[in-house]
């Protein structure tokens, strides 16, 4: 966002786009990992469950997609980060 | 970096209206306990949010652990017209609840929120947009523009320290992915 600001009318003002830079560096800093799709049918058990769902990156963007997972059958974009909802409540 | 929720037509007209609740009472016998809230602001729910709110209760009451509810929730969905930037509006930043139309983010925060708020003693509207605002802003507070998460990835981080989920790839053997997020 930060590297295109015209295209976002809110980051007009100094301090939001300087918070958003905050944000992506804050972001950039952490360790993601995601799965090609190739991967998946041998992650499948993992995903069988109504636990699991997943982000699906592309190549070129990052995050576009995310959906709730029933099973990695549905996964059918480039690469995803499988998210398992918490069993603790 | 791509946007999740791009910008464009469908958004709740909620303005700047908002009515004055008293504390969120979220006497749940777990860990949701701890987030009894303070005196809390939200808009007025549009009419059919709050009937749409009823219905999706007992559906996520239907089921008993926070996943099976998620998803129960998210199932009945269905059908709901997929609609891109409903949380952007002209003015101050404000909560918006919309039910009515979604995108895949809004799909999942909702589902969520509502499995979470169907999980409290006495489930309100309140406190669906209780756990909508702490899962959509940083910090669980409103402050403009730039206190709502526009990376989902953000959202991620959140979710998972508040510890609604977790993010399974590393432990599955996930490999790195270093694209930066500044575009």
């Amino acid at each position: 966002m930060s590297a295109r600001p015209q295209k976002y009318p809110e980051l007009k003002d100094p301090a939001a786009l300087q918070q958003i830079r905050q944000v992506e560096q804050r972001l950039n800093a952490h360790d993601w990992f995601l799965f090609h799709r190739k991967k998946l049918p041998v992650l499948n058990p993992s995903f069988r469950t109504a636990t699991s769902s997943p982000l699906l990156p592309g190549k070129k963007t990052w995050i576009f997609h995310t959906r709730v997972l029933r099973s990695a059958k549905m996964a059918t974009s480039t690469c995803c980060t499988p998210l398992r909802w918490a069993n603790a409540y | 970096m791509r946007l999740l929720i791009g910008i464009g037509a469908g958004l709740l007209a909620l303005g700047t209206v908002v009515s004055l609740h008293g504390p969120v009472a979220l006497t749940a016998p777990n860990r949701l306990a701890v987030l009894s809230a303070s005196a809390a602001i939200f808009p007025d729910p549009d009419p059919q949010d709050y009937s749409i709110f009823k219905e999706k209760i007992p559906v996520a009451q239907a089921e008993s652990t926070l996943p099976a509810q998620t998803l129960a929730v998210a199932k009945s969905f269905l059908g709901t017209p997929y609609v891109s930037g409903t949380l952007e509006s002209k003015g101050p930043e404000t909560l918006t609840i919309n039910l009515q139309q979604l995108d895949c983010w809004t799909f999942m925060e909702n589902s969520l929120a509502l499995a979470l708020a169907a999980r409290t003693t006495a489930p309100s509207l309140d406190s669906m947009q209780y756990f909508v605002q702490k899962l959509r802003y940083w910090g669980g507070a409103i402050d403009g523009y730039a206190s709502r998460m526009h990376y989902f990835t953000g959202w991620l981080l959140q979710a998972e320290k508040s510890g609604y989920l977790k993010n399974i790839t590393r432990e599955l053997g996930g490999i790195p992915y270093r694209k930066k997020s500044d575009t």
